[in-house]
């Protein structure tokens, strides 16, 4: 039950209902590496992957905004806070590929990372990249 | 030197994804001065020792990132001679009439090979330090100096592939002079040129990045290491993401710290640096010394800094 990021305010509001509640822990499971995590209920999920020591993705902005800690969600509901769509387009939302530092777990979750590598293998600099021409226009 | 072409960056406008938020970090957070709201949302700032009416714009949007960067040329004439040197350039740039942008006078846009927008204007409405322009003092009243105490806009540094082409813009067009460089240290390719139309260690600076049109960070100026750390104790205070730091870069000497507003777009505020002139040799870094030149203090090479851009 991902929202859409125009419903964020929805989701903040819910994240508080359930914060300003019962506390609950859910478990959040990496389908590849089997490891596993507890989140509780209000909290994002990168931000408990940082406070169990358990990051398959990178931490970035942990504001939605570049991308890196990108996870496919495999089972689970959750909410989610307003991505990037430079990032995260409507359809990656869709399918549950989602930003870790931007969902708040609403049950168990089952996740697969899917870190962002902007650079696509290569290396900043070297043959094979970018273009380094410089010079008059 | 005297500063009679480009004066500074004048303006940044910075896409967030939810506004409030944006606002609860600019303005109570870091401290800007909010002077004035547009229908959409469209927020604007001043830092306390900028006269001009606004330097840092947040617009709602659903990507974050920078819409553009705006310097401030000294007058009208010099706004003319620019917009011609870009054209015999062979850069195309588009007139923006006086009043499209709030307070400000007319424009000349133009895109950067790096595909970033970028504004030249000479005339924005001034409101002030918070102190007279006759017998000024020293200090404004309590209260105008707020947050992380962030003295004004400085630089930014902008993401893109061909870095060495929007250097050379600016150097070859507007006479910026090239302070500084990281290169790889085997191919000599550029992967970050500072550039600087003033005594700045840099005004603009550009980083390799496999996609064009980004942004690495806006970078605040601070009076002191002291409101440095002023500055981290408020990022623990208010959770802010902080993505390294306090450190000092090798590049420019600056002490800094880097950190994130919640829609991920790379803040900076920094304190020192060095006097630069324009018969300084350009400082030349390489990836042989890779952490010496990012992070000073422990030589480290922090991968976040070098893939994280909205």
């Amino acid at each position: 039950m991902a929202q859409s990021p125009e419903s964020s305010e929805i989701a903040t509001k819910s994240v508080h209902d359930v914060a300003a509640g019962q506390p609950r822990d859910f478990c959040m499971t990496f389908v590849d590496s089997g490891q596993s995590i507890r989140v509780r209920s209000g909290v994002p999920l990168l931000q408990a992957m940082i406070a169990a020591g358990v990051s398959p993705v990178q931490v970035g902005c942990r504001g939605g905004g570049c991308g890196v800690c990108r996870v496919r969600v495999i089972d689970g509901s959750y909410t989610a806070l307003a991505m990037s769509r430079s990032r995260i387009s409507a359809a990656d939302e869709d399918a549950g590929v989602v930003l870790a530092c931007r969902i708040i777990p609403q049950s168990d979750m089952s996740l697969q990372p899917l870190p962002l590598d902007i650079w696509r293998g290569r290396v900043p600099g070297r043959s094979g990249n970018v273009s380094h021409k410089s010079g008059e226009k | 030197m005297s500063i009679h072409g480009v004066l500074r960056l004048g303006e940044v406008c910075v896409r967030v994804l939810d506004i409030d938020a944006a606002r609860t970090h600019y303005g109570d957070h870091l401290g800007l001065i909010e002077t004035g709201r547009g229908g959409d949302g469209t927020t604007y700032y001043k830092c306390w020792d900028e006269h001009d009416c606004h330097s840092v714009v947040i617009r709602p949007s659903d990507q974050a990132g920078i819409d553009h960067v705006a310097f401030k040329v000294l007058d009208d004439d010099t706004l003319t001679r620019l917009d011609g040197r870009l054209r015999d350039y062979g850069v195309e740039t588009r007139q923006i009439e006086a009043g499209a942008y709030p307070r400000s006078g007319r424009r000349v846009e133009f895109t950067l090979p790096t595909g970033h927008v970028c504004q030249l204007y000479a005339f924005k409405e001034q409101v002030g330090n918070g102190m007279s322009a006759t017998n000024p003092g020293t200090v404004p009243d309590d209260g105008y100096i707020r947050g992380m105490r962030i003295i004004r806009l400085d630089h930014c540094l902008l993401g893109g592939q061909d870095i060495a082409a929007s250097r050379d813009l600016f150097i070859k067009v507007f006479g910026f002079y090239l302070t500084e460089e990281l290169q790889d240290h085997e191919t000599r390719a550029p992967l970050a040129s500072f550039v600087s139309c003033s005594n700045k260690p840099h005004d603009i600076a550009f980083v390799a990045q496999p996609d064009d049109a980004k942004l690495h960070h806006i970078s605040f100026l601070l009076e002191s290491v002291n409101d440095l750390y002023h500055a981290g104790d408020r990022m623990g205070k208010y959770d802010i993401p902080i993505d390294f730091g306090p450190n000092r870069h090798g590049v420019t000497r600056g002490a800094t710290i880097y950190f994130f507003d919640p829609s991920g777009n790379r803040n900076e505020v920094f304190t020192g640096g060095y006097i630069y002139y324009p018969d300084n040799p350009p400082l030349i870094w390489d990836t042989s010394k890779f952490g010496n030149a990012l992070f000073s203090q422990g030589n480290v090479v922090v991968p976040s800094f070098l893939n994280v851009v909205s």
